[in-house]
């Protein structure tokens, strides 16, 4: 049995980081996965979680498999609850869903664990300060605009959850972190992107000034459920086939999951692009940008080979009111909203 | 579930045509037939359209949707007519004042009251107790580790000074 005490809290807590150097830390909490980038040296680490969990039975025995296999676990009210990345595989296992501490971008109003489970998950990514008053900025949605409710809440216990651990918590909007995380040589002037597991954010960013940001409330989890209800299918069973092999380019040939997989993809695209271009069109002035503006793609849903053409192909279809330069899938699509609140931490501490 | 701009548009078609076929929505909206008749049978789960013998025509749902839109139309019509009709009546209330005074004829200035909005700030010092409710939770998390992975090479470094330079430019502005 293995309990949270302040010893093991201090060995795993332990973020080696530059002799003197304070760059903080950025914390991309997401539906799907939380992660944390840090300096290490001339590296930058990224720690994560996936957001999930799975309850199984309850016997000490269980318990000393998974610990034997190190499967993360948490005992909470004597229920025994899987962790992280084999939640999913337990789900796939007993054909059932995941449970998840975060809905559509936000804590989850329906799941009773959604805090104690979003603490503990955070706690093992970021650790405690390596500084007093350390920076960590930490990523929360833009406002939806399709559904009735906002991120107040959320963004409010996080501040209070991170300022609890003795840091200074800053919020960084989602899609501007990922335009601070990828278009540095573009002077952080784009539309940054992100493609996460609950929410789609989008900004237009100038000169790393936020013109407009918002999110959509349909993702990742929404063609999930979609595909999962059109073909008789567990959503779980969706998001593993979709994370190992899903190709979007595959069209002759194609599976059941792979054609409705498929034509959820092109929905959730195109209700993006019409809805920047709805935001476009709202804004009374827009900022004189002399070159076409490059567009930036990341996010776990942006995954699947073929994403970033196919997006193209619908872009150029919308008659979209900028011009557009390059459309380009970030490095690592997965660690762009993290880079990027660690970026805007960074810059944050020099200024001190 | 609010319809999305191209459902909206799938709809408008609909009511103006009572009845559709999927082709026919395709050669008002474009598209390809296939996406239309996704978005189509969306909107019929959604309970928008109703589908029998082929075709597509607007549920209560639908019709909602559409008089609502109506609605909206209308209020701003009526409004104009009440505009126009102020407008008249202080013409003709000119009138009778300037004919009630006989020859002396007073100008009247109109003042306008300026009303300036601008956006409520709140600013808040609340903070929400937490509340670490992980404390006293058995867990082999911290044991196990979370995954990690690093990336070589400073490249972040640019990006750090560059952010820096630019919120200095905009806080001299300010």
């Amino acid at each position: 049995m293995i309990t949270i005490s302040k010893e093991n809290e201090e060995i795993e807590l332990e973020n080696p980081i530059e002799q003197g150097a304070k760059t903080g830390k950025g914390i991309d909490i997401g539906t799907t996965f939380i992660k944390c980038a840090y300096k290490e040296g001339d590296k930058t680490a990224f720690k994560s979680q996936r957001n999930a969990f799975f309850e199984i039975e309850h016997t000490d025995f269980t318990k000393n498999i998974l610990n034997k296999s190190e499967v993360k676990y948490v005992v909470k009210d004597g229920k025994l609850y899987v962790v992280g990345d084999e939640a999913l595989q337990f789900a796939n296992m007993f054909n059932r869903e995941t449970r998840r501490p975060l809905s559509r971008g936000v804590i989850s109003s329906t799941e009773k664990e959604a805090l104690s489970m979003i603490e503990l998950l955070i706690k093992s990514v970021i650790g405690r300060p390596d500084y007093e008053g350390e920076i960590a900025y930490f990523s929360i949605p833009g406002e939806p605009i399709d559904a009735d409710f906002n991120v107040i809440y959320h963004e409010n216990v996080l501040y209070g959850f991170l300022k609890t651990l003795g840091y200074t918590p800053k919020s960084i909007n989602e899609a501007h972190a990922v335009v601070l995380g990828e278009l540095s040589k573009e002077d952080f002037t784009g539309i940054g992107l992100s493609f996460g597991g609950g929410m789609v954010n989008a900004c237009l960013s100038f000169m790393s000034v936020p013109v407009f940001k918002f999110s959509v409330a349909k993702s990742g989890d929404w063609i999930d459920q979609q595909v999962a209800l059109a073909i008789n299918e567990t959503a779980s069973r969706v998001v593993s086939f979709k994370e190992s092999s899903f190709d979007l380019n595959r069209q002759e040939g194609a599976s059941k999951i792979e054609s409705a997989l498929s034509i959820y993809y092109n929905h959730l695209i195109e209700y993006v692009i019409e809805n920047i271009k709805q935001e476009i069109s709202r804004q009374k002035r827009l900022p004189q940008i002399d070159k076409p503006i490059p567009i930036i793609l990341s996010g776990g849903t942006s995954l699947p080979r073929g994403f970033a053409e196919r997006f193209k192909k619908l872009l150029l279809k919308s008659k979209f009111p900028l011009e557009v330069g390059e459309v380009k899938m970030a490095l690592q699509p997965l660690r762009s909203v993290a880079k990027g609140a660690l970026v805007a931490a960074s810059a944050d501490e020099l200024k001190k | 579930m609010f319809p999305t701009g191209t459902e909206k548009n799938v709809i408008k078609v609909i009511a103006k045509l009572k009845r559709a076929t999927t082709f026919q929505i395709q050669q008002e909206i474009g598209f390809s037939t296939s996406y239309i008749d996704y978005i189509c049978k969306d909107l019929v789960r959604n309970d928008f359209l109703v589908f029998s013998n082929r075709q597509y025509s607007l549920s209560q749902g639908g019709i909602q949707i559409t008089s609502s839109q109506s609605d909206k139309k209308f209020r701003t019509d009526s409004n104009l007519v009440k505009d126009i009709d102020k407008k008249s009546i202080l013409k003709l209330a000119t009138q009778m004042i300037n004919k009630m005074a006989g020859d002396k004829k007073e100008s009247f200035e109109r003042k306008e009251i300026g009303v300036s909005y601008s956006p409520i700030k709140i600013k808040t010092d609340f903070m929400l107790p937490i509340e670490d409710e992980t404390s006293g939770l058995e867990t082999n998390i911290h044991k196990v580790g979370a995954k990690l992975e690093k990336e070589k090479g400073d490249s972040l470094k640019e990006s750090i000074r560059l952010l820096k330079n630019l919120s200095k430019i905009k806080e001299e502005k300010i």
